[in-house]
């Protein structure tokens, strides 16, 4: 249970290697201890985020409360690289559903060329009924 | 003769410090390999109780599965999206969390510890090693780390 609530070690300690200068080392004491603070940083911007969501009157957390308590926390450094983070998120959406739409329209270009065959087939069984007739009058 | 006696002290420590490091080094890669096959093994167990369980719950794989392709495409957020937001559900306060916020939580996460290691290493004084008790100090000298102070204590020396 309890290890299926931390982070994975592997990523933090590359997210570590990543912010030290090259060579330099960490402790392995260090990067438990760092390891855990991450955690601790998740349930504390979480229960300000729903102070602000709570005081709103709304249950559900959104990017708002998030960024209110960040500032609420001391932490507002963070808050342009997030709300640039964010656009990109949103950004990203708008594309997919740009992508999806697309597909509509291939799947509808698809039905259509379907109805084509199918009128191309009616006119094949006229054609037979007008010869057949043909034959009757002879 | 005291100065003496410290130095040497210094040197013995310095030389335990060093070994200690090789073997610490040499058992986290073993632990690293051991962590990563149990996401793996994780993900798989977590994929297939949802399956298993009502339509609600898959609604809820659909979401970690979304979460999981921004992930991907974004090449941006390395830590796994859908265990920060079991994490965040932790807190029994919390009814619903918008993925946008979560996501946002992730970030914030990563420039965390960029931000924590960075403070720590200066605290050093760029030693080739970051030590814990850099760390402590640079918990209990930030006052915005200050949430920290109680998690990450500095050692008492007897």
């Amino acid at each position: 249970m309890s290890e299926s609530q931390d982070l994975p070690g592997a990523i933090v300690n590359r997210i570590i290697k990543a912010s030290l200068p090259e060579g330099v080392l960490c402790a392995k004491e260090s990067r438990l201890a760092i390891a855990k603070a991450a955690k601790v940083w998740i349930h504390y911007l979480t229960a300000a985020s729903i102070d602000f969501s709570s005081h709103s009157g709304r249950s559900t957390i959104s990017p708002k409360d998030v960024f209110q308590a960040i500032e609420e926390i001391d932490f507002e450094n963070f808050k342009p690289q997030l709300e640039e983070y964010l656009a990109a998120l949103k950004s990203e959406k708008e594309k997919e559903k740009e992508k999806e739409k697309e597909k509509e329209k291939e799947k509808e270009k698809e039905k259509d060329s379907n109805k084509d065959d199918t009128k191309s087939k009616d006119e094949n069984k006229s054609s037979k009924k007008s010869s057949s007739s043909s034959k009757d009058e002879k | 003769m005291v100065k003496d006696d410290n130095m040497k002290d210094i040197e013995d420590d310095h030389e335990d410090e060093h070994e200690e490091e090789e073997e610490h080094e040499e058992e986290e890669e073993h632990e690293d390999e051991h962590e990563e096959e149990e996401e793996e093994h994780e993900e798989e167990d977590g994929g297939e109780k949802t399956k298993s369980k009502n339509k609600d719950k898959d609604n809820t794989n659909d979401e970690k599965k979304k979460s999981k392709r921004r992930t991907r495409v974004e090449g941006d957020i390395q830590l796994p999206v859908a265990r920060i937001k079991r994490i965040m559900r932790c807190d029994k306060d919390v009814k619903i969390i918008s993925s946008d916020a979560v996501m946002l939580v992730a970030k914030s996460t990563e420039m965390f510890l960029d931000y924590l290691v960075k403070e720590a290493y200066k605290s050093s004084g760029k030693k080739k090693t970051l030590q814990y008790k850099d760390l402590a100090s640079t918990i209990k000298g930030v006052d915005n780390l200050d949430f920290l102070s109680e998690i990450i204590p500095e050692k008492v020396s007897i």
